[in-house]
C-alpha cells in the first residue's frame, strides 16, 4: 500500500480527532470565530477522501483492511475493514456533516456554535469508526459514542422541548444499548467471540451445535438496532427528536446519525454476515412493513414540517429493512443505495425546514402558504426531493426503491412488493399534501416581504438536489459497474 | 460451549441478571421521577454487565470479557452524566423532576 492510499485511509478516522484536538487547543476567542469554516473544511476533506476511495473500490472492486499504530498481523489484534459499502456510508456522513455546518452558519445561535463543531466532528468520527470495525462490540463501543454526542446535540439551545426530545431519546438509546449488549452476551456464551468473520465461521462448521442461545442473542440484537433506527414498534422517539433538535442538528440526524447506528448494522450483521438467517427474516419483513404503512399513514395527518419528515423518515427506513429482510444481492445493493438517497432528499428537506422556519417563524404547515414564488431555491429543491423521496424516474429515488421491490418480488416476496408499492404512493400523497400547503395556493399577505433564504442555506439545498438529479445518470453507471464484476 | 456449561451455579446467575433487568424495566414503566429513570437505567447496565461476566465464565474466555466490561462501565458513565445533566435542565426549566411535564411534543 502506497502513501497516498495510507493518506486517505487515515482520513477517515484520524484526521477527525487530530481535528478535535486542535480545535479545542486554540484560544476560544479564535475558534469561536472560525468554528463553522473549521467544519466546513475537514467535512470536505474528508468528502473528497471518501469519494477517492469509493470510486477505487468501485474499480477494483476490493476490500482493504488496515490498522492505526499497531500491527495488524499479531494475534487476535484488531483492525479497520474498509469495503465499497462502508465507504459510501463514509461519503454519506461527510456530506452530511458539510450540510449540517452550512445550515448552522446562520441558523446556530453563535454561542453554541463552539459545542455543535466538536459533537459534530466526534459524530464523524464515531461514525466512520462503527462502519469500519470488525467485531460487535467496538461496534457497540462507537455506537455509544455517536448517541452520547446526538443526545447533547439535541438539547443544544436547551429549550424545554429540546431536553425532552433529549430525554426521551436517551431512555430509547439506553433501552436498546442494553438490549444490544445482552444479546452480544447470549452470542458470546454459545461463539466464545465477536468477531464477524469468527461468528460466520461458527455457523458454516457447526449446524448440530446448540444454537438456541445464539439465536436468542441474535433476537435482541435485532430489537436494539430497530430501537436506534426507529424502525415501528420502536419509533417513539424519533419524531419527537427530529422536531425539537435545532435546524442544524435534525440535518445530521435525519441525514445520517439515525441511519449509521441502527439501519447501517441492520444491514452489516443482517445483510452480509448472516444472509438468510431462518425466523431473523421474518421478524425483519414484518417490522419492515409495519414501518413502511405506518410511517406513511401517520405522516398524512401531521401539521408540523420536521413532523411529518420525521415520519416519512420512519418509512423509508422500513424500505431498507425490507431489502435487508429480503436478503439477495440485489435487494442488498438496493438497500445501500436507498440509504444515499434517503441522505440526500431528507438532509434536502431539513434543509428546506431550517428555511422556511427562519424566515416565517412557524413549521405549522396550517400557517403557511405560497412561499414558492418568494423562496423559488427552497421551494424547486423541496420538490425535487420529494419527487425522489415517492419515486418518481429518473429522479435517484426512483432507482433504489425501483431495485428493493423488484428484488422482494424475485425473491418469492410478492406481497411484500405489492404493500411496498401501494405505501409508495401514500408517499406521494402526503408530500403533495406538503407541497401544496407550504409552497403552491395563494400567498399570505403577512409573509409578503419573506425573502430567501441566506446563502450558505441555498447552497446546502443546491447541493443535494443536484446529486439527486445526478444519481439519475451515476445510478444506471454504478449498477452497470456492478453487473459487469458479477455482483447482481 | 455444551450443555455441561450449564449447572446450578450459572443458571442461577442468569435467573439473577435477567430478574433485575426486569425489576429495572417495570421501574421505567411505572415510575414518574427523570432521576428514578436514570437508576432504573443505571441497574439495568449493571444486570447486563454481570450477564457478560457470566458469558465469558461459559465460553471461557474471561480475559477478553474483563476488557470489554471496563469499557462499558466507562460508556456508561459517560451516558449517565450526559442524562442527568438533562434532567437537572429539564428541573430548571420546569420546576419540577415529575415525567409528566414532558408533554409538550404530542402530533
Amino acid at each position: 500500500m502506497n502513501t497516498v492510499d495510507m493518506l486517505v485511509l487515515y482520513s477517515f478516522f484520524v484526521l477527525p480527532l487530530a481535528a478535535v484536538f486542535v480545535f479545542n487547543l486554540l484560544p476560544r476567542r479564535v475558534s469561536d470565530k472560525i468554528a463553522v469554516h473549521f467544519l466546513t473544511g475537514l467535512s470536505l476533506l474528508v468528502l473528497i477522501s471518501a469519494v477517492v476511495e469509493c470510486i477505487q473500490l468501485l474499480t477494483k472492486f476490493d476490500y482493504v483492511s488496515f490498522s492505526l499504530l499497531w500491527d495488524m498481523k499479531a494475534a487476535n489484534a484488531s483492525f479497520f475493514y474498509l469495503d465499497l459499502t462502508s465507504c459510501v456510508v463514509i461519503a454519506c456522513t461527510a456530506l452530511s456533516v458539510l450540510c449540517a455546518a452550512l445550515v448552522a452558519k446562520d441558523s446556530l445561535r453563535p454561542e453554541k456554535k463552539y459545542s455543535f463543531v466538536n459533537l459534530a466532528v466526534i459524530i464523524m468520527l464515531a461514525i466512520n469508526g462503527m462502519v469500519m470495525v470488525t467485531d460487535l462490540f467496538s461496534f457497540y463501543v462507537f455506537l455509544e459514542v455517536a448517541g452520547i454526542c446526538a443526545f447533547i446535540l439535541v438539547a443544544l439551545n436547551k429549550d424545554s422541548q429540546g431536553l425532552e426530545g433529549s430525554f426521551k431519546y436517551f431512555l430509547m438509546s439506553a433501552l436498546a444499548t442494553a438490549f444490544l449488549l445482552i444479546g452480544m452476551a447470549f452470542i458470546f456464551m454459545n461463539t466464545g467471540s465477536l468477531y464477524f468473520v469468527e461468528i460466520q465461521a461458527f455457523l458454516s462448521k457447526s449446524y448440530t451445535a446448540n444454537y438456541f442461545l445464539f439465536q436468542l442473542g441474535l433476537c435482541f440484537v435485532l430489537v436494539g438496532l430497530c430501537i436506534k433506527a426507529g424502525i415501528t414498534p420502536f419509533h417513539g422517539w424519533v419524531p419527537d427528536a427530529y422536531q425539537s433538535a435545532p435546524a442544524s442538528v435534525s440535518v445530521l440526524m435525519g441525514g445520517i446519525v439515525t441511519k449509521a447506528c441502527g439501519i447501517y448494522a441492520l444491514i452489516r450483521v443482517f445483510g452480509f454476515i448472516l444472509p438468510d438467517f431462518g425466523f431473523v427474516t421474518d421478524i425483519l419483513m414484518i417490522f419492515a412493513l409495519l414501518a413502511i404503512c405506518f410511517g406513511a399513514f401517520t405522516a398524512m395527518a401531521q401539521s408540523n414540517f420536521k413532523r411529518i419528515l420525521a415520519y416519512s423518515s420512519i418509512s423509508q427506513l422500513g424500505y431498507i429493512v425490507l431489502a435487508v429482510a429480503v436478503g439477495t444481492p440485489l435487494a442488498i445493493v438496493g438497500a445501500v443505495l436507498h440509504f444515499v438517497n434517503h441522505s440526500l432528499f431528507k438532509g434536502s428537506l431539513f434543509v428546506n425546514a431550517d428555511a422556511i422556519e427562519r424566515e416565517t417563524g412557524t413549521l405549522e404547515i396550517t400557517q403557511l402558504g405560497g412561499l414558492g414564488k418568494q423562496m423559488p431555491v427552497t421551494s424547486i429543491s423541496s420538490v425535487l426531493s420529494f419527487l425522489s423521496a415517492a419515486g418518481i424516474p429518473p429522479l435517484s429515488g426512483f432507482w433504489s426503491k425501483f431495485l428493493i421491490i423488484l428484488a422482494a418480488w424475485l425473491a418469492g416476496f410478492k406481497a411484500a412488493a405489492a404493500i411496498a408499492l401501494i405505501a409508495s404512493l401514500v408517499t406521494i400523497a402526503y408530500f403533495l399534501r406538503l407541497q401544496k400547503a407550504v409552497f403552491f395556493g395563494k400567498s399570505r399577505e403577512e409573509f409578503a416581504d419573506i425573502k430567501e433564504s441566506s446563502v450558505s442555506n441555498k447552497a446546502a439545498a443546491i447541493v443535494l438536489s443536484a446529486l439527486t438529479v445526478a444519481g439519475s445518470v451515476l445510478i444506471p453507471v454504478v449498477l452497470s459497474v456492478l453487473k459487469a464484476n458479477g455482483l447482481i | 460451549m455444551n450443555t455441561a456449561d450449564f449447572n446450578l451455579f450459572t443458571v442461577s446467575v442468569l435467573v439473577a441478571a435477567l430478574t433485575i433487568v426486569i425489576a429495572a424495566v417495570y421501574t421505567l414503566i411505572r415510575t414518574n421521577n427523570l432521576i428514578r429513570v436514570i437508576i432504573a437505567v443505571e441497574v439495568m447496565m449493571k444486570a447486563v454487565t454481570l450477564l457478560l461476566i457470566l458469558a465469558g465464565l461459559v465460553a471461557g474466555n474471561m480475559a477478553l470479557i474483563q476488557s470489554f466490561i471496563i469499557t462499558i462501565i466507562v460508556c456508561e458513565v459517560a451516558v449517565a452524566i450526559v442524562a442527568a445533566g438533562i434532567a437537572v435542565n429539564c428541573y430548571r426549566k420546569n420546576g419540577s423532576l415529575n415525567i409528566s411535564a414532558l408533554e409538550k411534543l404530542k402530533g
